[in-house]
C-alpha cells in the first residue's frame, strides 16, 4: 500500500523553516515589546517630577514677568507674563483636585487652590497697577509674592517626596529590567533549542529513508541481488525513488533469471548435439568395427602365409607376411607413438604390397640415417605421404615411377624426404595442401584412408609448430615432400644432403 | 516513523505552548508588579471635607496622637484632615500656615493658636474666606474661631498642685530635708502659651494653702529655640539653685527632664511631676525616676477637634468650648497604662 503524495521534501524542509522562523519572530516581537514598554516606563519614572519642574520654572518666570511689568510697566513684560500665566493654568489643570488622602496627591490639591489665589492676587495687581494706584498693587504684589514663595515651596517638597518614591521606582524598575533581559535570554535559548530540536528531527526523518536506501543499495553492489529496497511511505520524492529502485531491482532480477535460463538451454542444446556427434562417431566405429575384425584378418593372413610356405609359395608367404604386418600396423591406434624404424618398416611393406600388385611398377630406394631411427613421431605420417605419392604422382605416368625416400638430420630436426618422378604437383594445390584446405580427397577408394590434411594437423599438433612440412614440384619432374621432426640427439653442422638420385 | 514524526511534532507544539504561556505569564507578572511598584500606602478614597490641622511642633509626639486621632475619625465621617505643613521641606510659622491653608481654599482648619494678634487677624480672614477655623490646645480669644479644643487647664493646674504638695510631704518627712522645697516650674516662654498660665494659676491655688513648705518658681523655656529643652534643664539641675521638684508642662520638657535626672545622677534627689504619657515617661514612671504625670488623652482630643469640625461643616453650628478630660498616672496605676499603650502601639498616647 502506497502512502498518498503528502509533500515534497522542498515542502517539508519549507514548512519547518517557516514555522521555526515565524516562532522566533514571535518571540523576538514580545522581547521587542517588554522591553520596549520596560524602557517607557523607565523613562516615564521622573515625567511626574518633570511636570513639576515645568510648573515650577513657569511659575518663576511668570513672579518674574510680573515683576518686571510692575516695575516698569512694560508691555512685552505684560505679553510674557499673560504667555505664562496661560501655559501655568494649563499645566495646573492637570494637577489633583479631589480631597483624596496620598499626600501628594493633597498637595496638588494645595496647589492648585493656592495657585489660583496667587493667579487671583497678579490680576489684582496687574489692574492696580493698569490703574497706577501704587498702594494697591504694592499690596498685591506683596500678597502675590507670599503665596509665590508657599507655592515654590509646596512644588519642591512634592517634588522631594515623589523623586524620592520615583527613585525607588526607578531602581525597582532597574532591577525588573534585569530580570526581564535574564528572561528574555532564557526564553530565546529555549526558542533556539525547540527550533534545532525540531530542525534536527524533521531532517533526521527526512535523511532516515535515504540512509535505508544507501544501506539497500551497498548491500545490492555487494552482490546480493535477493535484497529489496526499504518501502518508504514519507509521500514525497525518496518514496518515488525508493519505489523506483524497488521497481528497478525487480526488472534486474528478471532480466537475470532469464539469460541464465537462455544460457542453460543453449549449453543443453550443445551438449545434445556433442552426444549426436559422438553416438555417430561411435556407430560409425561400431559398424567399422563389425566389418573387419583385425585380429581376424590378422590371424587369417598368417595362417595363409603358413600355407604358402607349406606349398613351397615362398613369394606369396612373403607377400602375405607384408600384408599382415601392414595391416597390424594399421590397427594400431593411430593416436599412440611410433618411431622412425618403425614407420619406415610399414613404408617397406606397403611398397611390397604395391609392388606385388602393379608388378613391380615402383622403385623404391631409401637412404637412412640409422642414429635417427629411435626418433619418436606420430604414426601412420610416412606411409601416407608414399601413398599420395603413388596415388598422386606415379600411378598417371608413363614408364616407371620412382621413390626416394632420405632420413637425414637437418639442424635439431630430423629430416625425411620424400621424392618421386611423377607428373608433379601443381604449385596451388600444394598451398592448398599446406593451408591445410583439401578435404579427404579420393578417401575411401584405395586408400589406407587418411588424407593429408589429417598428416599435416597431426604433425603440427605433435610437435606444437607450424613448419613441420614442405611440398614442391621438383624442376625434372616430379614432387617432393619434407618432413621436419624433432630430432632429441642432435647433429649440428652438418647440412642436409639430397641423397636423391 | 509517522508515528514517531507526530510525537515528535506535539512535543514540540506542547513546547512552544510553554513558552508562549511563559511569555503571557511574564508580562502578567510584569504589569502587576509595575502597579506595586507606583502604590503607596495610602487609600484611594475621596472625601468631602478637607481639613487642615495646624500646630506649633508638627512633628511633636503629643501633636502627632492628637492628628492622628483627629485623622481616623475625619476619614469615617469623609473629611480628610491634613496635618499642614508636614510634608514641607521649609519651617513656617503657624500663622504662616494658617495664610497657605486660607490661599488653599481648604473646608475648615483646626490651628494650635497663639495670643498674638497675627493670629487673631489670620482667623478673621479665614472666616471672611467662608473657612471655619477652631483652635486646639491654645485658644484665641476675641477671634472669629468657631470653637476651642482643650483639657480644662485649671482643673489641670489643681491636679498638679495636689502632686506637689504630696512630694512636698513625702520629702518633709525625709530626715535632714530643708524646711522649703524648691518648686520649679517649666513653662514655654513669653507666657504666650495661656493653657500653661492657666495652669500655673491652678497649681498657685491648689498649693496656697501652705505656701511655707515650699518656694514656688517658674522656669521660662525658650521654644522658639529647637534644643532649648534640654539646656534649660541641664543649666536647672546643675545650678546651684537645683529645685526639689520639677514640674513639666509638656512632653519633651518631661523627657529632658528625667533623662537629665539620671544622667547626672539625680533620681530621688529631684522629683519629677511629668506630662504626658509617652511610652518613656510611663517607663521612668515604673522605675520610679518619674513621680507621676499628667495626661490628656490626645488621640480623644484630636477626635473632639475632628468630630467638631465635621458638625460645624455639615449643620453650621459647634459648642464653643469642647473640653478634654485629663488623667494622673503615678506608680499604682501605670502598669495598665504601659499595657494600653503596648495594645494601641505609639498612636494612643496620652497627654
Amino acid at each position: 500500500m502506497r502512502a498518498k503524495r503528502e509533500a515534497s521534501i522542498r515542502t517539508k524542509l519549507t514548512e519547518v523553516f517557516v514555522i521555526v522562523s515565524f516562532f522566533v519572530f514571535v518571540v523576538n516581537i514580545y522581547i521587542f515589546y517588554s522591553q520596549n514598554k520596560a524602557i517607557r516606563q523607565i523613562d516615564s519614572v521622573y515625567s511626574h517630577n518633570i511636570q513639576l519642574n515645568e510648573l515650577s520654572g513657569t511659575l518663576e518666570q511668570m513672579q518674574d514677568a510680573l515683576y518686571q511689568y510692575l516695575n516698569t510697566k512694560s508691555s512685552d513684560k505684560l505679553e510674557s507674563y499673560y504667555t505664562y500665566e496661560q501655559d501655568y493654568r494649563d499645566m495646573i489643570r492637570q494637577l489633583n483636585t479631589q480631597i483624596v488622602s496620598e499626600p501628594d496627591k493633597l498637595m496638588e490639591k494645595n496647589i492648585y487652590y493656592m495657585s489660583e489665589a496667587y493667579l487671583e492676587e497678579t490680576e489684582r495687581a496687574i489692574e492696580a497697577k493698569r490703574g497706577r494706584n501704587v498702594s494697591r498693587y504694592n499690596e498685591g504684589y506683596g500678597k502675590a509674592n507670599q503665596i509665590y514663595g508657599y507655592l515654590q515651596s509646596c512644588i519642591n517638597s512634592t517634588n522631594a517626596t515623589v523623586f524620592l518614591n520615583n527613585s525607588h521606582n526607578y531602581s525597582l524598575l532597574r532591577t525588573k529590567l534585569d530580570y526581564l533581559i535574564w528572561f528574555s535570554l532564557a526564553l530565546l535559548l529555549g526558542v533556539m533549542l525547540v527550533a534545532v530540536g525540531w530542525i534536527v528531527m524533521m531532517t533526521g526523518n527526512i535523511i532516515k529513508p535515504f540512509k535505508e536506501l544507501a544501506d539497500a543499495a551497498n548491500e545490492i553492489a555487494k552482490g546480493n541481488m535477493e535484497v529489496d529496497f526499504p518501502d518508504v511511505e514519507t509521500g514525497d520524492e525518496i518514496s518515488t525513488v525508493s519505489g523506483a529502485c524497488n521497481k528497478m531491482i525487480e526488472s534486474i532480477r528478471v532480466y537475470i533469471r532469464e539469460t541464465k535460463e537462455n544460457y542453460e538451454r543453449e549449453n543443453k542444446l550443445v551438449e545434445k548435439e556433442l552426444i549426436m556427434k559422438n553416438d555417430l562417431k561411435e556407430a560409425q566405429l561400431k559398424y567399422l568395427q563389425a566389418q573387419i575384425n583385425p585380429h581376424f584378418l590378422f590371424n587369417s593372413l598368417n595362417a595363409g602365409a603358413q600355407l604358402a610356405m607349406m606349398e613351397g609359395a615362398e613369394r606369396a608367404c612373403i607377400f602375405i607376411e607384408n600384408m599382415a604386418d601392414f595391416f597390424r600396423y594399421n590397427v594400431r591406434n593411430t593416436d599412440q607413438d611410433a618411431t622412425l624404424g618403425e614407420e619406415l618398416r610399414l613404408v617397406d611393406n606397403y611398397i611390397y604390397i604395391l609392388n606385388v600388385r602393379f608388378a613391380g611398377d615402383i622403385h623404391y630406394e631409401k637412404r637412412v640415417d640409422e642414429r635417427l631411427l629411435h626418433t619418436p613421431m606420430p604414426s601412420m605420417i610416412i606411409q601416407s605421404i608414399i601413398e599420395n605419392a603413388v596415388n598422386h604422382g606415379i600411378r598417371e605416368m608413363e614408364g616407371a615411377g620412382s621413390i626416394c625416400l632420405s632420413v637425414y638430420r637437418e639442424g635439431d630436426f630430423a629430416c625425411i624426404q620424400v621424392a618421386d618422378n611423377g607428373k608433379g604437383i601443381d604449385s596451388q594445390v600444394a598451398e592448398k595442401i599446406l593451408r591445410g584446405e583439401s578435404a579427404h580427397s579420393e578417401s575411401g577408394r584405395d586408400s589406407a584412408g587418411i588424407g593429408m590434411d589429417n598428416v599435416i594437423n597431426r604433425l603440427r599438433r605433435y610437435y606444437d609448430m607450424e613448419h613441420v612440412i614442405d611440398i614442391r614440384r621438383l624442376e625434372e619432374g616430379g614432387t617432393e615432400v619434407r618432413l621436419y621432426l624433432h630430432s632429441h640427439n642432435s647433429l649440428r653442422g652438418k647440412d642436409c644432403v639430397n641423397h636423391c638420385l | 516513523m509517522v508515528q514517531g514524526n507526530r510525537t515528535g511534532k506535539f512535543l514540540i507544539a506542547v513546547v512552544m505552548g510553554v513558552i508562549l504561556l511563559a511569555m503571557g505569564a511574564a508580562n502578567v507578572i510584569w504589569d502587576r508588579n509595575m502597579a506595586l511598584g507606583q502604590e503607596s500606602d495610602a487609600d484611594s478614597a475621596v472625601y468631602q471635607y478637607h481639613i487642615a490641622m495646624i500646630g506649633s511642633s508638627p512633628y511633636d509626639e503629643f501633636w502627632a496622637s492628637v492628628y492622628e486621632g483627629a485623622n481616623e475619625t475625619g476619614k469615617a465621617c469623609g473629611a480628610f484632615v491634613e496635618n499642614f505643613g508636614q510634608g514641607l521641606e521649609a519651617d513656617y510659622t503657624v500663622e504662616e500656615l494658617m495664610q497657605m491653608a486660607i490661599a488653599a481654599k481648604v473646608d475648615g482648619i483646626i490651628v494650635e493658636a497663639d495670643k498674638g494678634d497675627g493670629m487673631k487677624e489670620w482667623i478673621d480672614l479665614a472666616a471672611g474666606e467662608g473657612i471655619p477655623v477652631m483652635t486646639i490646645l491654645s485658644d484665641a480669644p476675641n477671634s472669629s474661631r468657631i470653637s476651642f479644643v482643650s483639657g480644662n487647664s485649671y482643673a489641670l493646674g489643681e491636679v498638679y498642685g495636689s502632686q506637689i504638695l504630696e512630694a512636698v510631704q513625702e520629702r518633709g518627712r525625709e530626715e535632714g530635708a530643708p524646711k522649703a522645697a524648691k518648686v520649679a516650674v517649666l513653662i514655654n516662654a513669653g507666657g504666650k502659651n495661656s493653657q500653661q498660665g492657666l495652669i500655673y494659676s491652678g497649681i498657685r491655688e491648689a498649693v496656697s494653702a501652705s505656701p511655707e513648705r515650699m518656694n514656688l518658681s517658674t522656669v521660662s523655656i525658650d521654644s522658639q529655640g529647637r534644643f532649648e529643652s534640654e539646656e534649660t534643664v541641664r543649666n536647672l539641675v546643675l545650678g546651684e539653685e537645683r529645685p526639689d521638684i520639677l514640674v513639666c508642662l509638656s512632653a519633651v520638657d518631661t523627657i529632658s527632664a528625667y533623662q537629665c535626672v539620671v544622667d547626672y545622677n539625680m533620681v530621688g534627689k529631684i522629683t519629677i511631676i511629668g506630662y504626658y504619657s509617652s511610652e518613656e515617661t510611663l517607663e521612668e514612671i515604673r522605675r520610679g525616676v518619674v513621680k507621676s504625670t499628667i495626661s490628656i488623652n490626645a488621640g480623644e482630643m484630636g477626635k473632639t477637634a475632628a468630630e467638631g469640625m465635621y458638625d460645624f461643616l455639615t449643620k453650621e453650628h459647634v459648642s464653643e468650648y469642647l473640653p478634654v478630660a485629663s488623667e494622673l498616672i503615678t506608680l499604682e496605676n501605670v502598669g495598665s497604662y504601659i499595657e494600653g499603650a503596648e495594645k494601641e502601639g505609639i498612636k494612643g498616647g496620652r497627654l
